[in-house]
């Protein structure tokens, strides 16, 4: 009977689970009879100074001076007016700093043009004997930094370039020259026509070597310009977040790591300028994550909010 | 409507001084901190109380207060820096705000991080949906939830060390 009754009281005897246990913990606690006295007595100090210090903004009445309502409302504006004149003050020192910097850049900026205006006059001008690499300072991309001196170098290779190419076909036109007036070929002719023929097919490769090159380092340009655009870390410290088509480059880093958060599975970096992630949806979407934080799971916590909404958005 | 009704800041203590009071204790890293907290939100409260039309609202300022308060506090330069020696003697011995014993529980929710803590509290004990504490905290829905489903697996694996 009693086995039945212990039985019966365990079935009965209620199972707590861990927030049931949390719950009747945290309730046995109370503030202190104490600390509420003392609050209160703060609370009351707080509310006095704060009754004296609305009493002190109405003008106090001088024996033998009237003070007028009429007066008591021109000082409240004033007063209310007198508030507003260091919030001012100081936003129109914000904006006069920033016209300045502005202005400052738009300086440093014509600066740099004028420069490279200069490098590629001197290129056009080399680049008309030789029109296989006119184009070539122009299309390659330096970046902002490198403009003016790489603009420069670029002109100098170019002329060298221009120089050492014309420099064959002036022997060339030079040989021909000599040779026109003759129309009968010695076997010493003959050897001289073939060594022309392979200097000009050997000038002829390498510019068709040179003009490949050019065309993959624009390429290589334009995609290291993309990827720095694309992977652009943001620097005031907000989440960006790119579709992308392909994995990234830091995909393959040595410090790219995967780590699993929330039941997906992104991959991660850290560098100098923040985290970034790299991650595959189910949908078949894939998205590199760029933010700055201060720990890893901090990162990802922001990632996986941020991809929680775009979900949602699709 | 009674004076006890009156929206007044001494009304205030009364009614919310233990949810203030266990927040700031969740959140501080000894009691005497806990308490300048806790008076620092009521007096603070002087300055609002004339804004709120409903205990509700009242209620919904002091968490978030509270929860605004800890974090500066936290983030005090010398507060960093310093190193401060953990209140041990929380749930135990003579000065305990309640009775001593085994809260296994609460010992580990303590180990967790300030806003785990503050999800946990303010979702299973204060029972504020995720909406309202993602309100209250400022915060997004999908971080308050994550906060929780962290919190959770967290707190199974201390209580399981422990036995």
């Amino acid at each position: 009977m009693s086995l039945m009754r212990e039985q019966l009281d365990s079935r009965k005897r209620k199972s707590y689970s861990m927030t049931d246990q949390y719950k009747k913990e945290t309730a046995q606690i109370h503030a202190p009879a104490a600390l509420l006295e003392k609050t209160k007595a703060a609370v009351r100090a707080e509310e006095e100074r704060i009754r004296k210090e609305q009493t002190a903004r109405v003008p106090i009445p001088v024996s033998g001076l009237q003070v007028s309502y009429a007066d008591y409302v021109a000082y409240q504006k004033k007063s209310s007016l007198r508030k507003w004149t260091y919030p001012l003050t100081a936003a129109a020192a914000v904006v006069i700093l920033f016209s300045v910097s502005m202005a400052m850049k738009g300086i440093g900026d014509s600066a740099g043009d004028r420069m490279a205006d200069g490098a590629m006059m001197a290129e056009e001008s080399t680049a008309a004997e030789d029109e296989t690499f006119a184009g070539m300072p122009e299309e390659m991309d330096y970046g902002e930094a490198a403009d003016s001196t790489a603009g420069e170098v670029n002109a100098n290779a170019a002329q060298t370039d221009s120089m050492a190419e014309a420099a064959p076909e002036e022997i060339e036109s030079s040989e021909e020259a000599a040779e026109a007036p003759s129309a009968d070929f010695a076997e010493g002719d003959i050897r001289k026509q073939m060594e022309q023929d392979s200097m000009k097919k050997e000038n002829e490769a390498e510019k068709g070597d040179l003009a490949r090159e050019d065309s993959q380092a624009d390429t290589a340009g334009s995609v290291e310009d993309k990827s720095a655009e694309e992977y652009q870390y943001v620097i005031d410290g907000s989440m960006k977040i790119i579709e992308v088509d392909e994995k990234p480059a830091f995909y393959h880093y040595a410090g790219a790591r995967d780590v699993v958060y929330e039941g997906e599975t992104y991959r991660v970096i850290e560098q100098k300028q923040g985290w970034g992630a790299y991650v595959e949806t189910e949908e078949g979407r894939a998205y590199v994550i760029c933010g700055q934080a201060e720990s890893e799971e901090d990162f990802l916590q922001e990632v996986y909010e941020a991809m929680y909404e775009i979900k949602k958005s699709h | 409507m009674t004076k006890e009704e009156r929206i007044t800041t001494e009304n205030a203590v009364d009614r919310y001084a233990d949810m203030v009071y266990r927040i700031a204790l969740s959140q501080m890293k000894n009691r005497a901190d806990a308490d300048d907290l806790f008076q620092e939100v009521f007096v603070r409260l002087v300055g609002h109380i004339h804004e709120f039309t409903s205990w509700e609202h009242v209620k919904a300022w002091l968490i978030r207060v509270t929860i605004n308060c800890a974090k500066k506090y936290y983030n005090q330069y010398w507060n960093k820096n310093v190193d401060y020696i953990e209140d041990t003697e929380q749930f135990q011995g003579a000065e305990a705000y309640e009775p001593p014993g085994e809260h296994p529980v609460r010992q580990a929710v303590a180990r967790l991080e300030p806003k785990y803590r503050m999800a946990v509290h303010l979702f299973y004990f204060e029972e504020l949906s995720v909406a309202e504490i993602a309100q209250i905290t400022e915060q997004k829905e999908s971080t308050v939830k994550s906060q929780l489903h962290r919190a959770r697996e967290m707190l199974k694996d201390l209580l399981k060390e422990t036995g």
